[in-house]
């Protein structure tokens, strides 16, 4: 029972430690604010279950979550290469919402608000992932090969290119940086990303709906991000790690569930504005992200 | 052969007359001084060369070929490098990492062997915020340098600059004038324009009002 339970904590984490690492290279390294990325974590996780229950594959389900996903994100990052700081937020802000209010409307693929139950379990070579233990072995594969190929991505001339990109944009252009192409392959990257997370999570849960992808799991994400640190990798995993446990305690101390998700709320804004007195560049951060939101043109 | 060649270029912000029907031509291998009073045109000057900004008409030419047309980016991989006049580095990157956005090796022997040259070899690893003006200053060059630009703008490199650094940079200027890099520096100082160029060309509020030959 405490090993379902902590194996449970576990692969959220590894969910959330994928979006927060997909968010940090628009966010942390690119210095683009997105307000919209449950969007693309809800694009896979659809994707994903709509493919498997019409009798595909989970692999293929899996690979076009990120796909499809990857494809909004360069639609988003249209405006990204006219709108800059606070006006690219209010454009991210908006097709969150956008997307999600498809996810309402559109019932006849979606089922609306009543969500879509009775999601199968991936199986891959012959492996059915029913169990807590297997399900677990297999997002932890993913995050560490995320990791892997992100660090790769950011550590060579790719990653510097994106800071650069968010130090000042104009300079960057003219030491012959393709800005846009550059901005586009970052939304394009971190969208694909945060759509495989919304694979393993539909595919965990069994169950998903609209809910499940509102501008607070945004923020949540984004909170995970900040606190690691803008532009961290590792920072971004120790955020996921954090966020995931340290409202857990509320669950032993005998409170109606109602309270529960309210007081989580109330300590994740307690701690962001901790944060941003007591240490604004987080945990292993370089940057302080106020600097995300002014335009720094 | 010519490097550069500006044809009647003409760039207005609203009622502002930045240029006026700008010509010149500058040979490869050569310097030319760039002068005129405040708001006279010529950061105006470099930011159309470089397509920063498009102007309202005229043509750009480098080594021939017509690059108004382009991209700022695509201009700047035909060997154009810039130095600016106010905030031209990357604050919270090291100094390393700023001569790896200007190339595409990504190879730091070759990066420290350029910082040593401008005398930053020791500060490789810091931000680049916490350099002085006049340092900040040559890590542009070391940009300008490791990218083996061509034709070199110079935006008042000297300008708030100390006295050692003024002479590091006249010695880095000289060294690519060695290696036959064509040059465009806006100057203040009229001994030092001597000194450095071959050509002379004053603008005053947006006209080319004198062109001199210097040697
Ligand atoms: N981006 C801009 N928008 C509006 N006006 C500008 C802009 N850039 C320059 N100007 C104007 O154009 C004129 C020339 O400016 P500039 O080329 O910077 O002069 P200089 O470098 O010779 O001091 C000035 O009147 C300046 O105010
Ligand atoms: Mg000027």
């Amino acid at each position: 029972m405490i090993e379902a339970y902590l194996l449970h904590l576990l692969i959220l984490i590894c969910i959330y430690a994928i979006l927060s690492m997909s968010l940090t290279l628009l966010t942390g390294y690119t210095g683009m604010l997105n307000l919209g990325h449950a969007a693309f974590f809800a694009i896979g996780a659809y994707a994903s279950v709509l493919l498997v229950m019409a009798g595909f594959p989970f692999w293929l389900g899996f690979l076009a979550a990120g796909g499809v996903a990857a494809l909004f994100g360069v639609l988003l990052s249209i405006p990204s290469l006219r709108l800059r700081g606070d006006f690219l937020a209010i454009a991210t802000l908006a097709f969150g919402e956008i997307i999600r209010s498809i996810m309402l409307n559109w019932t006849e693929l979606t089922r609306g608000p009543l969500g879509i139950p009775g999601i199968p379990k991936p199986e891959l070579f012959g492996i059915v992932f029913d169990s807590m233990l297997t399900y677990f072995v297999l997002t932890i594969v993913v995050v560490l090969a995320t990791y892997v190929v992100l660090k790769y991505l950011l550590d060579g001339k790719f990653g510097i290119a994106l800071k650069a990109i968010r130090e000042n944009e104009l300079i960057a252009e003219s030491l012959g940086k393709d800005v846009k192409m550059l901005k586009m392959q970052a939304f394009a990257i971190s969208a694909l990303f945060a759509g495989f997370a919304g694979s393993l999570f539909a595919h965990y849960i069994t169950f998903i709906d609209p809910s499940s992808f509102t501008l607070s799991e945004t923020v949540l994400v984004l909170l995970m991000v900040v606190l690691g640190g803008l532009g961290s990798l590792v920072g971004s995993i120790a955020g996921a790690i954090i966020l995931i446990l340290l409202p857990e305690p509320l669950r032993f101390i005998g409170l109606p569930s109602s309270m529960v998700g309210q007081l989580r709320q109330i300590i994740y804004a307690g701690l962001l504005i901790v944060l941003i007195i007591k240490r604004p560049k987080g945990l292993f951060g370089e940057q302080w992200f106020g600097g995300i939101v002014s335009d720094s043109s | 052969m010519i490097a550069l060649e500006l044809k009647s270029i003409s760039k207005h912000f609203g009622g502002v007359t930045a240029l006026e029907n700008v010509s010149f031509k500058l040979e490869q291998g050569k310097t030319l001084g760039l002068i005129g009073g405040n708001g006279s045109g010529k950061t105006t000057l470099l930011n159309v060369i470089t397509k920063m900004i498009s102007p309202n008409s005229g043509e750009v030419h480098f080594k021939g070929k017509r690059v108004d047309n382009l991209p700022a980016y695509k201009i700047a991989r035909l060997g154009i490098g810039r130095i600016f006049q106010i905030g031209g580095i990357f604050n919270n990157m090291t100094l390393l990492e700023n001569l790896f956005v200007a190339t595409n090796s990504g190879n730091e022997e070759e990066a420290e062997r350029i910082l040593n040259e401008v005398g930053l070899v020791q500060k490789k690893n810091e931000k680049a915020a916490t350099l002085s003006g006049g340092q900040q200053r040559l890590l542009e060059f070391g940009r300008v340098m490791i990218r083996n630009d061509e034709l070199i703008l110079l935006d008042e490199p000297f300008a708030g600059v100390s006295e050692g650094n003024c002479k590091k940079i006249e010695e880095v200027i000289g060294k690519l004038q060695k290696e036959g890099k064509t040059i465009i520096l806006i100057e203040h100082d009229s001994k030092r324009i001597k000194r450095i160029c071959n050509q002379l060309i004053e603008l005053d509020e947006g006209k080319l009002a004198k062109k001199t030959n210097i040697d």
